[in-house]
C-alpha cells in the first residue's frame, strides 16, 4: 500500500452514479476531496435526506482546478514517484505539531499538524501551474527526468512525444541542433539571411519543455537557451520563433559546477525554483519490487482525469495570478528582502551603500561587511549573504507563493505559503557568506551545506524581527507612502509642508537613535522618494499662477 | 407497497437456486463483468476471493427463500458492485460497500425491492457516512429486525434512520423522531428494539441478549421527545466524552459552559504542546485567515487559550465536534448562562463536569 492518504472512501465506481472525478476505475486518483472540509460538525438539524444524500465525492460538481492539481500531486506521490517525504511543512494556526530530538546531534524531527508536501514532487507541479522554470537537482537515477516527463504528460502530450521532445545536454550540442536547422536549399539560393527558412524543432512549441543535464551544454548554446528561457523566443539565421508560455524543466546532477560546462550565471538567474531529488527511503523497496513484477511504468498510465488541457492550463495560470497577496504578507517580504542588499560601507552616497556596488567593483563583500562595528551579526540576516534579491527573484517568489496558496485551496497568499516556497526560489539566487558568524558553531555549521534550512532560517529570523518591532501596527513610512499614493490632487501647500516636516521628523528620529539596518535603509530611501515627490509638487504649486 | 407480516417468497414465485446456478445461467453477463474488471487491472485472485464471499452471502439469501426473480436482480447488482470494489482495490472487511454487500444484504434482501440498486446505494451511503460514529453491528441488527417482513424499500430510509439514532447517531435524533411517526408499528418496534407485538418476535434480538423491554414504541418516543434521557430499562447515570487516549474527544479536562437540553457548549484548555492530538478544533482545513509569521514551532501565531466543543447527546449516544470560538463572550446564545446542569427541559437530566474527570456526567434529577 502506498504511504499517502487522500484515498477514495466513497462509491463512485458502481451503482450507475457518475464517478467523482471522471477517473478510470483503477486510476488511483483520489475520489475523496484532497483537502476535506469540516464535515457535518455544524449545528443545523439533520434530516433523513441528509443521511442518504450522496457523499461529497459523488456529489462533486466539475472538479476545481486546485483540486485537480492536488489530485495530480497525490497521484504522483502515491503511484509514480516514491517520495514519502514531507519537507514542505505546514502547521495549523495555534496548533504546531510535535517535535522530537533524535541522536547525539538532537536532530529535530517535526510532525506537522497540517497537510504537508514533498518538495521534489510539489515544486515541479507548481512550475507546471505557473509555467515557470524549474531546476531538478540530484544524483543519477533519482527520478529527475521521470518527474519532468510526468509534467509533460500532465500537459496532455503522449509519452512518446514527451520523450522525443526532451533535449539531452551534451558537449557537442549546437544552437541549430537544439532549436532548428536552416534549410540547405535556402542556404545556397538565399540572397539574404531573411530568406533562409529554418526548420524549427517541434519541442519549441510544446507547453512543457525539458532539458536534461543542462550543465553539459556548451556555453554558446547555453546563451541561446537563455534567450528562450527569459524572453520566450529563439533566433536562428535572422528567423525568430516565439515559443509562448511554457513550463521549463532543467535537470542537473550537480549544482556546484560538476557538469561539463560551467552554467552561465544569467541562465541560473532565469531559473525560478530549484528542487532537490530526495534520497530513496529503503522502507519502500517493496513498491519497487511490485512495479518490477508488474512491469508497471507510471508515466505510461497517467489517468486522463489529471491531464490539463491547454485551456485548463491557461485558466490555472490566470487563477493563480489573480490570487491576492495581502499587504501584511507583502510587508514581511519587503522587510526580509530589504535586509539582504544593504552594505553600509560599500559606498559613500546613500544610494550606493549596497552589496551590488561592492560586487560590481570586484570588492570582497565580506571584508566590507566586517568593517561595520556594533551591528548584531547574528540577528542581522543581511550579514550572512553576499548579494541581495533581484527583481526577477522577487517576481518568482510571489508567483510561486501564489501557486502554493492556490494549491492549498487558500483564498489569498499567507505568510506560510511564502515561507514554504522561499528557500527553493532563492536557492541559487542568494549566495551565502560562508565566513559569516551565522555559519560558525555547532548550530551554524550544518547550514553551510543545507541551503534550504539556512534560507528558511533567515526568513524566520526576519519575520521574528518584524514581529518584535510590531511593524504591522507601527509603520510611519507605510503611512507616509499611503498618504502620498492616495494622490496629490487638491492637496494644498500648507498640507504638503506638514507632510514634508513629518518625513524630516521621522528621519531625524532615526539619525538620533538608531543603527542603520537594511530595512531602515530601504525606508530611508522611500522617504527620500516621498520627500522629492512633495518637493516637486510644492514647487509646481508655488509656480502656478 | 409494504407487505409487513407476509412472506415475500410466497408472493413472488419460487425460491432461487443459489449463486452457482445463477452464475452459470448468466454466464455471458458474468464473463463480461469479469473481463472488464481484468482489463481495468483487477487481480484474478482478488476477484476470486470477492466472488467467493459474495457467493456465500447470496447462497444464504437464496436459502432464506428469496424469489428467483428478485434473486436475479440482487445477484447482478451485488456482482457488479463487488467487482467494482475489487477494481478500485477497495474490497476488504472495513470497506463500507463491502460491509453492505456481505453483512447488510443478507438481513435486508427482501426489503431491497425488485430493483435493489437504489436501496443498495442508500445503504452504502448511510453506512459510509455513519461509520465510526454508531454501533454498526447493532444498527445492522435493528435494521434487519425492523425490515424483516418488508418486501419493498418503502420504509427503508426511515427505518434505517430510526435504527441509526437508536445506535448512537444522536445528530439524527430529530430526523428519527419525525420519521418514526410514518413507520408501521412492527417496523418501528424492530428499529427501536422495543418488545412490541412484532410478528415472529422480530425485535427480540440475539438469544444471548436480554429481552427488549415491553413498551409501546409510540409512547416511548413521545416521552423521550420530552426527556431525551429517558428510555425504558435505561435508568442511567451516563458519561459523555472521555480522554482521547481511551477513545474520547479530549486531551484536557472539559469545562461545561452551557447547553439547551440537547446540546452542550464545552471548552478545554489549549497549549501549543498539545500537538496534532489537540489540534482538531481548527477543522481539517485549518485556515483562519491568519497571516502572521509561522516559525518552526508555530511561534508568532498566538495560540488560543481554549478550544471549544459542541456536544450533542441523549440517552442513545453522543457526538462531540470542535467549534469555532464564539464571536462574543465565551459561549453562543443558545448555550444560556447556567454553568450547573444547563437544561431547559422539565423532568430531564442534569449534566455536569467535574474537576478531575474527562467526562461530562449525566444523571436524572
Amino acid at each position: 500500500m502506498t504511504p499517502d492518504v487522500p484515498r477514495s472512501h466513497g462509491e463512485g465506481t458502481h451503482g450507475g452514479r457518475p464517478s467523482a472525478v471522471g477517473q478510470g476505475p483503477r486510476s488511483g486518483v483520489s475520489a475523496a476531496p484532497t483537502l476535506p472540509g469540516a464535515g457535518t460538525s455544524g449545528t443545523h438539524d439533520l434530516t433523513v435526506d441528509d443521511l442518504f444524500a450522496p457523499l461529497a465525492p459523488e456529489a462533486a460538481a466539475p472538479t476545481g482546478l486546485d483540486e485537480k492539481l492536488r489530485q495530480a500531486y497525490f497521484w504522483i506521490v502515491n503511484h509514480a514517484i516514491i517520495s514519502p517525504h514531507y519537507d514542505i511543512e505546514f502547521e495549523r494556526p495555534g496548533a504546531a505539531g510535535r517535535s522530537f530530538a533524535l541522536g547525539d546531534s538532537a536532530a529535530e524531527l517535526r510532525l506537522p499538524s497540517a497537510q504537508s508536501y514533498s518538495s521534489f514532487v510539489l515544486l515541479p507541479l507548481l512550475t507546471f501551474a505557473v509555467r515557470g522554470r524549474c531546476l531538478l537537482l540530484g544524483g543519477p537515477g533519482r527520478g529527475k527526468t521521470a518527474s519532468a516527463v510526468l509534467m509533460g504528460i500532465l500537459a496532455g502530450y503522449p509519452i512518446r512525444d514527451v520523450r522525443r521532445a526532451m533535449q539531452h545536454g551534451h558537449p557537442q550540442l549546437t544552437v541549430t541542433d537544439m532549436f532548428g536547422t536552416p534549410l540547405p536549399k535556402d542556404l545556397i539560393s538565399a540572397d539574404s539571411l531573411g530568406e533562409v527558412d529554418v526548420a524549427w524543432r517541434t519541442w519549441l512549441g510544446m507547453r512543457v519543455k525539458i532539458v536534461d543535464e543542462y550543465n553539459r551544454i556548451p556555453t554558446r548554446t547555453q546563451s541561446a537557451l537563455l534567450t528562450v528561457l527569459a524572453d520566450g523566443y529563439v533566433e536562428v539565421y535572422d528567423q525568430i520563433y516565439s515559443t509562448g508560455a511554457s513550463a521549463w524543466y532543467l535537470t542537473a546532477n550537480d549544482d556546484a559546477g560538476g557538469g561539463t560546462y560551467q552554467v552561465v550565471e544569467a541562465l541560473k538567474d532565469r531559473i525560478d525554483v530549484v528542487a532537490h531529488a530526495l534520497p530513496f527511503n529503503t522502507r519502500f523497496l517493496d513498491q519497487l519490487v511490485d512495479r518490477a513484477a508488474r512491469r508497471l511504468r507510471p508515466e505510461e498510465s497517467v489517468p486522463p482525469g489529471i491531464v490539463f488541457t491547454e485551456a485548463e492550463h491557461d485558466a490555472l495560470d490566470s487563477a493563480i495570478r489573480a490570487l491576492p497577496l495581502p499587504a501584511a504578507v507583502r510587508r514581511r517580504i519587503e522587510f526580509f528582502a530589504a535586509q539582504l542588499e544593504f552594505l553600509e560601507r560599500a559606498g559613500a552616497q546613500f544610494e550606493y551603500r549596497t552589496k551590488d556596488t561592492a560586487r560590481l567593483a570586484g570588492a570582497d563583500v565580506h571584508q566590507i561587511a566586517a568593517q561595520d562595528t556594533g551591528r548584531d551579526r547574528l540577528s542581522d540576516v543581511g550579514t550572512s549573504t553576499l548579494n541581495g534579491l533581484s527583481v526577477r527573484s522577487l517576481q518568482s517568489l510571489i508567483s510561486y507563493a501564489k501557486a502554493m496558496a492556490f494549491f492549498r485551496g487558500r483564498p489569498e497568499v499567507g505568510i506560510d505559503d511564502v515561507r514554504a516556497v522561499l528557500p527553493f526560489v532563492l536557492h541559487d539566487k542568494i549566495n551565502p557568506d560562508l565566513r559569516a558568524g551565522a555559519f560558525d558553531g555547532e548550530e551554524g555549521a550544518p547550514l553551510r551545506t543545507d541551503r534550504i534550512s539556512w534560507l528558511r532560517g533567515i526568513f524566520d529570523d526576519a519575520c521574528a524581527q518584524y514581529d518584535t518591532m510590531d511593524r504591522d501596527s507601527s509603520d510611519d513610512v507605510g503611512a507616509i507612502l499611503d498618504e502620498l499614493h492616495a494622490g496629490l490632487d487638491g492637496v494644498d501647500a500648507a498640507t504638503v509642508r506638514v507632510r514634508l516636516a513629518r518625513i524630516e521628523r521621522v528621519l531625524d528620529s532615526w539619525s538620533m537613535a538608531r543603527k542603520l539596518y537594511g530595512h531602515l535603509y530601504d525606508d530611508a530611501l522611500a522617504l527620500k522618494y516621498a520627500h522629492q515627490r512633495y518637493t516637486n509638487y510644492l514647487t509646481w504649486l508655488s509656480s502656478a499662477p | 407497497m409494504s407487505a409487513a407480516g407476509s412472506n415475500p417468497a410466497s408472493t413472488n414465485g419460487g425460491a432461487a437456486a443459489g449463486w452457482r446456478s445463477w452464475a452459470l445461467g448468466r454466464r455471458a453477463r458474468v464473463d463480461d463483468v469479469l473481463a472488464r474488471a481484468l482489463a481495468a487491472g483487477a487481480g484474478r485472485a482478488d476477484l476470486h476471493g470477492a466472488l467467493t464471499d459474495v457467493g456465500v452471502m447470496l447462497d444464504g439469501v437464496a436459502a432464506a427463500g428469496l424469489p428467483a426473480q428478485r434473486f436475479d436482480a440482487l445477484a447482478g447488482a451485488c456482482l457488479e458492485r463487488a467487482v467494482a470494489r475489487v477494481v478500485a482495490d477497495r474490497w476488504h472487511a472495513r470497506d463500507p460497500a463491502t460491509t453492505v454487500l456481505l453483512d447488510w444484504v443478507p438481513r435486508l434482501a427482501p426489503a431491497l425491492g425488485a430493483d435493489p440498486a437504489p436501496a443498495l446505494t442508500d445503504l452504502t451511503t448511510a453506512v459510509t457516512r455513519l461509520r465510526g460514529t454508531v454501533d454498526q453491528a447493532g444498527w445492522r441488527e435493528l435494521a434487519g429486525a425492523a425490515l424483516a417482513y418488508e418486501s419493498d424499500p418503502t420504509h427503508l430510509r426511515a427505518a434505517l434512520t430510526v435504527a441509526a439514532w437508536r445506535c448512537g447517531a444522536v445528530r439524527w435524533r430529530g430526523a428519527a423522531l419525525a420519521a418514526a411517526g410514518h413507520l408501521p408499528e412492527p417496523v418501528l418496534a424492530g428499529a427501536l428494539r422495543l418488545g412490541s407485538a412484532s410478528p415472529g418476535g422480530a425485535a427480540s434480538g440475539a438469544p444471548w441478549e436480554a429481552p427488549p423491554p415491553a413498551a409501546d414504541p409510540r409512547a416511548v418516543l413521545a416521552r423521550n421527545a420530552r426527556d431525551p434521557w429517558w428510555w425504558p430499562g435505561r435508568p442511567g447515570p451516563w458519561r459523555i466524552g472521555g480522554f482521547r487516549g481511551f477513545g474520547g474527544p479530549w486531551i484536557r479536562i472539559p469545562e461545561l459552559l452551557g447547553g439547551d437540553g440537547l446540546r452542550w457548549w464545552v471548552r478545554t484548555e489549549a497549549t501549543p504542546t498539545d500537538g496534532a492530538a489537540g489540534a482538531d478544533d481548527i477543522g481539517p482545513d485549518g485556515y483562519t485567515g491568519h497571516t502572521g509569521h509561522t516559525g518552526h514551532t508555530g511561534a508568532g501565531a498566538a495560540p488560543p487559550a481554549h478550544r471549544y466543543w459542541v456536544v450533542h447527546a441523549d440517552v442513545h449516544g453522543s457526538h462531540t465536534a470542535p467549534a469555532a470560538p464564539p464571536a462574543h463572550g465565551d459561549r453562543p446564545d443558545w448555550a444560556g448562562s447556567s454553568r450547573q446542569g444547563p437544561n431547559t427541559r422539565p423532568g430531564a437530566a442534569t449534566v455536569s463536569a467535574r474537576d478531575h474527570s474527562y467526562y461530562l456526567h449525566v444523571r436524572h434529577r
